[in-house]
């Protein structure tokens, strides 16, 4: 009998508490993050879903939509709305999971090239692919990378 | 009190204290999460445009705080910005675009190779593309024979005339079989001698198409070629794209990865 009691009282406690004291917990996070995010007005954008190496041709499952504070979505920034035009574009920067995509991130919008034709940008693109194949070429292949290279040569040094 | 409501209310106040001390913690790791995740951060960011080769300085950047759940790794924060001023980004940056240390990335051999290779590529392709102009001017004479006329056909007696459609889509540069063309009646009025009589239908099989066509497409002269001696400027002006591009591509290969095995080689 005292056992049945015991029983009885923890599923019922256990059951009451956890419903009172999840609700409790529910409303009070999402207050916090309500709290949290007040003045933040979020739009979508385009982001890597994964991280991505120069010389890639990323697919639509490589890129994901958030959103995002409107005042990091710039006229750089891919919308959701345009990503089609970069799928399967070669990147030519290493990013992030999560990293904003931008329009100068692809060989066929990278400036600083002397390009006489729109097909010009496959010959970079074929130099580019030609590099990864070898074995002895210098890549960045992360971000911290190019910090790495930035912090150990000065400025007006090297690239 | 009797035995059974005693430990029936034990086992109350005990699995309540439990749960509620179990979610508790649960929520308020939630709660902690949440704000971290809207915590301020700050970031460096341009503050005016910046173009591909310009020199950064202090004056082109600003810092601005954003909540940490959107400040990356690959951003760069206030503390390392000495290692970007007086360097050149290698992809532009509007104001207000977080500085990513990706702006920085390396691009100077694949430049140098490129640099290096593109005359080579484009002199490859405007080769071919000159060779193939030349063999066809040779086979047919310079300007290139105009296409005969052809009359319109007589209507019938209500006023119809029966021309050629295609029954398919055709891409460019297909040759036309006897499936995929059928005769339709159209109006007299609308028929020129472009278009093609039914009675002719025949003649076109074993003909290419010039320009892609869709199904009930009415086929015109101007369209068709002769698949096995080609004499219209349109055939021409395919084969040279053509032949140009087949030889940017192959002289693309090969140039490339002979640059590339160049740097590779022991100096």
């Amino acid at each position: 009998m005292i056992a049945l009691g015991l029983v009885t009282g923890m599923v019922v406690g256990g059951i009451g508490s956890g419903v009172l004291v999840g609700a409790m917990g529910f409303f009070a996070a999402r207050s916090a993050g309500q709290e949290a995010r007040e003045g933040w007005n979020l739009v979508p954008a385009v982001v890597a879903a994964r991280a991505l190496e120069p010389g890639e041709k990323p697919s639509r499952d490589a890129f994901a939509q958030r959103n995002v504070p409107e005042q990091l979505l710039t006229a750089s920034v891919v919308k959701p709305d345009s990503v089609a035009y970069v799928t399967d574009q070669m990147i030519t920067v290493p990013l992030h999971s999560g990293d904003l995509v931008h329009w100068g991130f692809f060989s066929v919008t990278r400036g600083g090239l002397e390009l006489e034709s729109p097909q010009d940008f496959k010959i970079w693109e074929a130099c580019e692919t030609a590099r990864a194949a070898s074995p002895t070429a210098r890549r960045e292949s992360t971000p911290e990378a190019i910090r790495a290279r930035l912090s150990s040569v000065p400025a007006g040094e090297g690239p | 009190m009797k035995p059974f409501l005693r430990s029936l209310l034990a086992g109350l106040v005990i699995s309540s204290a439990l749960v509620a001390t179990f979610m508790g913690i649960g929520s308020w790791k939630r709660i902690q999460r949440e704000r971290e995740a809207w915590a301020l951060t700050p970031v460096v960011i341009a503050s005016k445009k910046i173009a591909v080769g310009e020199t950064i300085t202090f004056e082109r950047l600003s810092q601005r705080s954003i909540p940490a759940q959107f400040a990356t790794g690959s951003m760069v924060r206030p503390d390392e910005v000495s290692t970007v001023i007086n360097r050149s980004p290698t992809v532009p940056l509007e104001a207000g675009d977080p500085l990513l240390w990706a702006a920085f990335a390396d691009h100077s051999a694949t430049d140098a190779c490129f640099s290096a290779i593109a005359p080579k590529v484009r002199a490859a392709g405007v080769t071919a593309r000159q060779e193939t102009i030349a063999r066809f001017a040779k086979r047919l004479g310079s300007p290139l024979p105009a296409p005969e006329p052809s009359p319109v056909p007589q209507a019938d007696a209500s006023g119809n005339i029966s021309i050629v459609v295609l029954t398919a889509d055709v891409p460019e540069g297909k040759v036309l079989e006897e499936s995929m063309l059928a005769a339709v009646a159209y109006p007299k009025e609308w028929v020129t001698a472009s278009l093609i009589p039914a009675d002719r239908l025949r003649e076109l099989i074993g003909t290419r198409t010039l320009v892609p066509l869709q199904a009930k497409d009415p086929l015109r002269w101007q369209m068709l070629d002769d698949a096995e001696r080609p004499r219209r400027a349109a055939s021409c002006t395919l084969e040279a794209s053509s032949a140009q591009e087949q030889a940017r591509d192959r002289s693309t290969r090969e140039e490339s990865a002979a640059f590339v095995r160049g740097k590779e080689a022991p100096q």
